[in-house]
């Protein structure tokens, strides 16, 4: 099956154009060293993605061909080296994740 | 009664508050049409005759009692299928779900009943809003989503009926979602104006989730003012949704009230299709007589759309981990849909936590760049609709399109309007996309509404319609 969909094309329009620019960093943010994303690596599945394959199939492996899992490993492989482009970007300590959690006070008291 | 297929909101209101024509004999002609018309383009899953009816009925003798409710009032409309709507299956578009009853309406449900349009049909949509990596235009149990300027090409997605209706006349308004293109699909590829609302602009309670952070609820109608009149009914703070956001909104009316700075990221207009390039170069002659330009805009280069690809991953498949668990997942249409969940089962908590650190440095960038211009303008899609039989990545192989903003303002949560802009390959729509920083949509539905006044491509109807 094939690794690309509407999903990754969207994502392609954007990086076939950024490898070429380089950005203006603004003044306050801090952009390092990313400089990922105009040729996505499509490589065969290293030892991670090869793992990460065996733990969907000790999941879910009685419903999954070989031909599933290796097309499996595969986009695992593709996530991995999104996630390689992500650690590109320097974080500090003190880069929080941008989540909401708004502490509950609802419950009336007994 | 005038033909009243592609009135726009304010046209058929003006209609209904002059007597002309009662919400209930609107509701008949949209029934009527989504029942004839719906099926030629796999636009609809369920039709609401009885309860559209009633509705209707309600209004009407609202307004013979003095009482409108808005803008909206007596208007029908549709939803997509992902929307709770009490009383009537809530399909998520899959075949696993496909008598799924869900409790009560969904919020933006409610505000509109609250607002007095009337709910005519539960439209068809991409499985699962395509967040198994679909790679075809067959990943629906109602079929292909057919564009209706050409039944032999795509109506995009995931938001493929309410794309396909709103374009076909079926209904005048619908409400779709986005997490990361499904408005900007169909409405380019129909020739409707869509608008993707900041993300927390409107409540998503009762909508099915994709990915938490970044799903967004926003309507598909004729005209930039249109998407206002709606969105100004449905957007604001809901206890039911702690990410639903207390802003202001007032929904922009018509005419010039000031001039607009408008950028231009370069590299945008790169790789795409002749018509497509001839097209928005004509806009922007249009958008530069009203304000400044600025050529050569540059995305911050951060790590945009891997982010938002990890992000939907990772939480698309804790939302739906029961179909994992339960094996359903094989039900699904799109054979690279039964399968293309797994990887996301596996993602590493780090990984997915950088992914949400990145994109707070990515926000802040983005909103830097974004605060130089009221908007960022670019073609909607490098293509016209792609053919329903084509693979998407065989499709138009030269023209994958230059710089390109849409992951970031996804990842990033900010604001898009997309306009039809002309004709391209084989009739097709062509479309124009404007891009805000957060809690910008007066701004850019003002362009827009601007843009159509000066223009008229939202007045041109698909062939035969």
């Amino acid at each position: 099956m094939s690794d690309i969909s509407r999903r990754a094309f969207a994502e392609s329009l954007a990086a076939a154009a950024l490898a070429p620019l380089i950005g203006s960093p603004p003044e306050s943010i801090r952009l390092p060293l990313w400089t990922g994303g105009a040729e996505a690596v499509r490589a065969d599945p290293g030892a991670l993605a090869k793992s990460l394959t065996e733990v969907i199939r000790a999941q879910y492996g009685s419903r999954l061909s070989s031909e599933d899992l290796a097309g499996i490993a595969r986009q695992i492989q593709s996530g991995l080296e999104r996630v390689d482009q992500l650690k590109k970007v320097e974080l500090t300590n003190g880069d929080e994740p941008d989540f909401l959690l708004m502490a509950p006070r609802r419950t009336p008291r007994p | 009664m005038t033909d009243p297929s592609f009135l726009s909101i304010s046209e058929l209101g003006a209609l209904l508050r002059s007597g002309r024509v009662s919400a209930t004999e609107l509701t008949r002609h949209f029934l009527e049409r989504l029942e004839l018309l719906g099926p030629r383009y796999n636009a609809v899953v369920t039709v609401l005759r009885q309860s559209a009816l009633a509705e209707a009925g309600q209004r009407d003798r609202e307004m013979h009692g003095g009482k409108i409710r808005g803008p909206l009032h007596g208007i029908p409309y549709g939803v997509k299928d992902l929307l709770a709507t009490q009383g009537a299956p809530t399909t998520w578009g899959a075949q696993p779900y496909r008598n799924q009853m869900l409790q009560g309406d969904a919020t933006v449900v409610h505000r509109l009943r609250q607002a007095g349009a009337v709910l005519c049909a539960k439209l068809s949509m991409v499985e699962l809003a395509g967040g198994m990596g679909y790679n075809q235009a067959f990943a629906s149990f109602t079929g292909p989503g057919k564009s209706p300027w050409n039944t032999a090409r795509w109506s995009g997605g995931s938001s493929s009926g309410p794309g396909s209706a709103v374009g076909a006349g079926l209904v005048p308004f619908a409400i779709g979602s986005e997490t990361w293109g499904s408005i900007q699909f169909p409405a380019a590829f129909c020739g409707v104006t869509g608008l993707r609302p900041t993300y927390g602009r409107v409540s998503r309670h009762g909508a099915m989730a994709l990915s938490w952070t970044m799903d967004k609820l926003g309507p598909l109608a004729h005209t930039a003012h249109d998407c206002g009149l709606i969105l100004a009914a449905i957007a604001g703070p809901d206890p039911q949704d702690p990410t639903a956001i207390a802003a202001r909104f007032v929904a922009p009316g018509k005419g010039r009230s000031r001039t607009y700075r408008l950028g231009i990221l370069r590299g945008t207009r790169d790789k795409t299709q002749p018509e497509v390039l001839r097209n928005f170069e004509a806009s922007i002659e249009i958008l530069r007589e009203e304000g400044d330009l600025i050529e050569d805009l540059e995305l911050p280069e951060l790590p945009f759309d891997p982010a938002a690809s990890l992000i939907i991953d990772a939480e698309a498949a804790s939302a739906f981990e029961p179909l994992f668990e339960s094996g359903r997942i094989t039900e699904l249409t799109a054979p690279e849909d039964r399968l293309g969940g797994y990887p996301g089962q596996v993602i590493l908590a780090k990984d997915y936590l950088r992914a949400l650190r990145v994109r707070r440095l990515g926000a802040e960038a983005l909103d830097r760049l974004l605060s130089r211009v009221d908007a960022i303008a670019a073609p909607s899609l490098p293509t016209v609709a792609w053919p329903l039989d084509s693979a998407f990545d065989k499709v138009y192989p030269n023209h994958p399109g230059g710089a390109s903003i849409g992951g970031a303002a996804n990842l990033c949560g900010v604001p898009g309007l997309f306009l039809m802009n002309g004709v391209g390959e084989a009739g097709l729509p062509t479309s124009l996309q404007l891009t805000g920083r957060a809690l910008s949509e007066e701004t850019l539905l003002a362009i827009g509404i601007r843009y159509q006044e000066r223009t008229g491509f939202h007045r041109l109807r698909p062939p035969g319609l």
